[in-house]
């Protein structure tokens, strides 16, 4: 069917129902990757928080994961109690460090950066970091390469 | 920077905060427990606390300073993890002892500062940390640069560009560099393209 021969109106009815799948793909993809932190309305019209699941990579995240892992693998656990510990761990790892008093800066070069679903992602070569903690305690680290992966920090609801 | 005192009382809150939890879905305290072991227990073997000058002073346990003469204070530690009764976790232990992870970090430290040590590092062997400890004194991690993949986790406040020149604001951050973990509260980038 060569659509070149009917007009304009035509052809953009045949599109149409494409673009309604591409769009409802979109959205749901948009609904399922979106980092998770904003507020819930349950049932009985409570509002319960929920926090960035971005700190489960950090080592005491993938311990926390590794351990759950092997305990569910072994049937000591359920996955249900398995979700509900690593939300909990969420609260709690987003809680701590909120009271962290350190200030970093870093120095380098930017190899790629990525900006999607609301995440940035930036890989960094030839990084200098500087720390300075709450008892004027001064740290320099260099590195080659460093991967940074941050949420949206402006919009949390504060505790 | 305390890291570990940090992470330890994350684990804490967490295991209370599960407690609850754990008993509705009719699990026992021993799960629990199990769970809390496995995870410092993986914590440690990470390696990801040591050549950090940890001050991590639990309640009762006396104050280790992580310098040379301090080694001589070291080896009584071994003595008092043994005799702590073994079917208690590594958090109630803190109460009386000093948690073995607290313990790790010092004997871990002040191993650090002894590289040369490998000798005496055997005799710091308590009794949750074994293995971590010997791989903690037998490889040449000081050496190397890079350990596995720099990670930073944290959230931005904000992140602009002028031509080629990128500056963020982050804050509550995470990082993994050298096989070494830190926290930040705030951060500052400036990066070239």
């Amino acid at each position: 069917m060569d659509l070149r021969s009917y007009g304009k109106f035509t052809r953009t009815l045949c599109i149409l129902p494409h673009c309604l799948g591409l769009l409802s793909f979109i959205i749901v993809r948009e609904s399922c990757t979106k980092p998770r932190c904003h507020r819930i309305e349950t049932k009985a019209n409570q509002v319960e928080m929920a926090y960035y699941e971005l700190y489960r990579r950090s080592t005491l995240g993938m311990t926390l994961t590794d351990s759950l892992d092997e305990m569910v693998t072994n049937g000591k656990l359920t996955p249900t109690i398995a979700m509900k510990v690593l939300a909990q761990f969420d609260k709690c790892m987003n809680e701590a460090l909120k009271n962290v008093k350190t200030k970093t800066t870093f120095k380098g070069d930017l190899y790629s950066y990525r900006f999607c679903d609301n995440v940035w992602t930036f890989v960094l070569n030839n990084v200098t970091i500087d720390s300075v903690g709450s008892g004027g305690h001064k740290e320099s680290i260099i590195v080659k390469s460093v991967k940074i992966v941050a949420c949206d920090g402006k919009n949390t609801f504060g505790a | 920077m305390d890291v570990a005192g940090v992470y330890l009382q994350v684990m804490r809150s967490v295991i209370d905060g599960v407690r609850a939890d754990f008993s509705t879905e009719q699990l026992d305290e021993a799960s629990l427990d199990a769970l809390a072991k496995l995870w410092e227990r993986k914590v440690l073997e990470m390696r990801t606390l040591f050549k950090e000058t940890v001050h991590v002073a639990p309640e009762n346990a006396p104050k280790v300073n992580t310098r040379k003469e301090n080694n001589r204070n070291v080896p009584e530690h071994p003595v008092k993890a043994k005799s702590s009764p073994e079917t208690q976790d590594g958090f109630r232990r803190g109460k009386n002892h000093g948690s073995p992870v607290c313990e790790a970090d010092e004997i871990l430290s002040s191993d650090s500062d002894d590289e040369n040590d490998d000798d005496r590092s055997s005799e710091f062997l308590v009794e949750d940390i074994n293995e971590a400890h010997l791989l903690v004194s037998a490889d040449s991690q000081h050496d190397e640069d890079e350990d596995g993949q720099n990670l930073i986790l944290a959230q931005f406040e904000k992140v602009a560009r002028a031509k080629s020149k990128w500056k963020c604001t982050l804050k509550e951050g995470t990082m993994t560099l050298k096989g070494k973990d830190s926290l930040f509260g705030r951060a500052g980038g400036e990066f070239t393209w």
